[in-house]
């Protein structure tokens, strides 16, 4: 027989749920304007290329490394897909080669952190530059604008049925994120190999293969936010993605992922995620300056952590 | 289970905000595919009126000098100095420079308009200056004024514009963060009927007015003032000039390199050679390793902006240098550098100025007046000469003999 969840454990399970609802309370209370539909459609626009982004981290996160080239493979593939546009060739060609190119950008991390047995931080911080580097030397530090409308309409500013292509392909990326996590070896390797490494090694999971599977993983989710952020740019930029590796670890994080490994959620990732595009726009529609946002932003993550560490403790507890 | 229910109703959700976007949607895609004629006639409260035919007259004329060249073409210009533009501007072209202090009257509104302003960053000396200048001026119109910092984020800024449409202004004025990607705020705008100004120009997509310096002229102007100091103290016009700049291709960078290297082309024995930063320290690094690659071959250089130039003035102070530097920008510290012989001098612009030529201009067309669809605000040179005239000029009537005493900030 099923036991009744108490009011106590629906609270905790729910937590992130609640401070979502919270906070679009509070802004609709303060702005109206706030909970218009094609504000909030417009709010998962801008924050679907966070989300794949953050969906890539989670993975990584859970195995208890994390990637810093996240935004310099998007400034990578943008510029890669723009120039070779403007040279001539064809879509059908450029697509897949960035695509591939993205993955390759995660294998190479994925290779240098198993083979050469350096952190991933390292390994990453030294890639997030030289991607970037490439992207600014491929392009000579210009922008290059995407003039094939119907592409930049894919990604970025079209829409289906009313609802946004990023949107789309931001879903589209969850049901697949949550399948592997959930569904497969994989993300069941994921959290053995974050928990505990190596009674991981020894119950016979290839280790390496796994981190380099969920490196290349990244390259691909930091692939397809390019493609969504030189949609929405209508071109590709040699500084685009500055923060978006912070903003997915940040939205992973937010959603309850441990930043030591061994715990994640595909779920609370897009409510970490949720939360931080909504604190964006609403922040935005009360005119909030600068400062005042950074300062907001900060408070409520870290209020989110504690409350979540808080609740999990309780969570023990209760289960203890 | 659970999960493919959660999915489900996310799906549903999401199916259910669109139908309902559908049907809120505050204001209408213009239907004529002319914007000229969309966005210069149209009522700013609803897109959807019979265009207004324009009734008053601009009380600013007084203040507007017709630009010589008429053939001016903002994509020719900067596609000419290596600058990829596709830009439009709406209506006939009008091209005007405007000065840093209005003669005329700033206009007073109709009506009680609502205008949104979003500025690239705020969080700076001449960002904060922008800002305030722009609230002031909002109160003296007599207009409401939604404003937003975009943190140098564009993603942020196009937001703040989606939802200015939404919150149905009457219009908008933009310094973008990113002169392509501004066009998705610029696209919006244009299908809600919306009039924009931008200040600096966005080279993509499209508006009904642009308030913008000569950037070749600021380049042009700083190089003269190099040159005649040199000619002047005697040199042989043989040697090294270095001058410093972003790493990566900004319009406004690349034009005012254009027009400083222009300056030199009469000078073939000197070398011009070009050396990046972004920050001032990265800039003082470059400049020290000039001052000894170079040794006395290096006759001059020129800061590209402030960093550099503030990045330049303290290493050739470092190394002891005496290679006279010019520059652009109207910092404090490159006002103090020029006063205490650091620098030669610096082309400098009002900060405040061009903001108000904005909103006023904005004010207008929503009055139903004709205004100039580019404006050029005043490039000025500030030597040791004119510095303190300048800075408080510059500074609202502080005084650079006050700042350089710590009394004021």
């Amino acid at each position: 027989m099923k036991k009744r969840r108490s009011i106590g454990q629906i609270l905790i399970d729910f937590r992130t749920i609640l401070i979502l609802i919270f906070l679009i309370a509070i802004f609709t209370y303060l702005k109206p304007v706030f909970i218009n539909p094609i504000n909030l459609l417009n709010m998962l626009k801008r924050q679907s290329f966070t989300m794949i982004a953050a969906f890539g981290m989670t993975f990584l996160l859970t195995l208890g490394v994390f990637d810093m080239s996240a935004g310099s493979t998007v400034a990578l593939v943008g510029i890669v897909l723009a120039y070779g546009l403007n040279k001539g060739v064809s879509a059908a060609i450029m697509l897949p080669a960035v695509i591939l190119l993205s993955i390759l950008c995660g294998f190479i991390n994925g290779i240098i952190v198993v083979k050469g047995k350096i952190p991933a931080f390292l390994t990453t911080l030294a890639t997030m530059n030289i991607y970037r580097g490439l992207a600014q030397t491929i392009s000579d530090g210009k922008t290059i604008s995407i003039k094939l409308k119907w592409l930049t309409n894919l990604f970025g500013n079209g829409t289906v049925f009313g609802i946004p292509t990023p949107v789309i392909i931001m879903l589209i990326f969850l049901v697949i994120a949550a399948f592997l996590f959930y569904k497969t070896k994989l993300g069941f390797y994921c959290r053995c190999i974050g928990g505990n490494t190596e009674a991981s090694k020894v119950a016979g999971i290839n280790v390496n293969l796994i981190q380099i599977v969920a490196f290349c993983m990244m390259g691909l989710a930091a692939g397809a936010a390019g493609l969504i952020e030189c949609g929405l740019m209508n071109a590709g930029m040699p500084d685009l993605g500055a923060d978006l590796a912070m903003d997915a670890i940040a939205a992973a994080v937010l959603g309850g992922t441990a930043i030591s490994g061994g715990l994640g959620t595909i779920w609370g990732t897009i409510g970490g995620a949720l939360i931080m595009g909504i604190l964006n726009s609403g922040l935005a529609l009360m005119g909030a300056q600068t400062p005042v946002q950074l300062l907001v932003k900060g408070f409520v993550i870290i209020a989110a952590i504690l409350m979540d560490n808080m609740l999990k403790s309780r969570k023990t507890v209760v289960k203890a | 289970m659970k999960k493919i229910i959660a999915l489900l109703l996310a799906a549903i959700l999401m199916l259910s905000l669109a139908a309902c976007a559908d049907t809120t949607e505050p204001t209408k895609p213009s239907e004529d595919p002319k914007p000229s004629e969309t966005t210069n006639q149209n009522t700013p409260d609803d897109p959807t009126d019979p265009p207004a035919p324009v009734t008053a007259e601009n009380p600013n004329l007084a203040d507007f000098v017709d630009y010589s060249d008429q053939n001016w073409d903002i994509n020719d210009y900067y596609v000419s100095k290596g600058v990829e533009s596709d830009a439009t501007i709406r209506g006939d072209l009008w091209i005007v420079n405007v000065p840093d202090v209005f003669t005329t009257e700033m206009p007073k509104a109709d009506k009680e308009y609502t205008i949104g302003f979003s500025l690239y960053y705020s969080v700076d000396e001449v960002g904060s200056m922008i800002m305030e200048t722009i609230k002031e001026s909002a109160k003296e119109c007599g207009v409401k004024l939604l404003t937003n910092d975009a943190n140098y984020d564009q993603n942020l800024q196009n937001q703040a514009v989606e939802q200015w449409i939404l919150e149905g202004v009457d219009g908008v004025i933009i310094c973008p963060c990113d002169f392509y990607g501004v066009q998705g705020a610029l696209d919006a705008l244009e299908e809600a009927g919306i009039p924009v100004i931008v200040f600096n120009p966005a080279l993509a997509g499209s508006f009904d007015a642009v308030c913008m310096s000569e950037c070749c002229e600021q380049g042009e102007m700083a190089a003269q003032l190099l040159i005649d100091h040199l000619l002047a103290n005697g040199s042989d016009m043989k040697g090294v000039v270095v001058y410093q700049t972003l790493p990566f291709t900004h319009p406004n960078a690349a034009t005012r390199a254009k027009g400083f290297k222009d300056a030199f082309a009469a000078y073939p024995d000197i070398e011009i050679v070009e050396l990046t930063g972004t920050s001032p320290e990265d800039h003082y690094t470059a400049f020290e390793g000039a001052l000894m690659n170079y040794g006395d071959e290096l006759i001059g250089a020129f800061g590209l902006y402030s960093s550099a130039t503030i990045g330049m003035m303290n290493a050739a102070q470092a190394a002891g240098s005496d290679v006279p530097i010019t520059s652009i920008d109207n910092d404090k510290v490159i006002l103090e550098g020029i006063y205490e012989g650091k620098l030669l001098g610096s082309c400098c612009y009002s900060s405040t100025a061009p903001i108000k030529w904005c909103l006023s201009q904005l004010v207008n067309k929503l009055n139903g007046a004709e205004i100039p669809n580019v404006m050029f605000y005043a490039n000025t040179l500030v030597t040791k000469e004119n510095v303190e005239e300048m800075f408080e000029f510059y500074y609202n009537g502080k005084t650079l003999a006050d700042y350089m005493a710590g009394i004021v900030d």
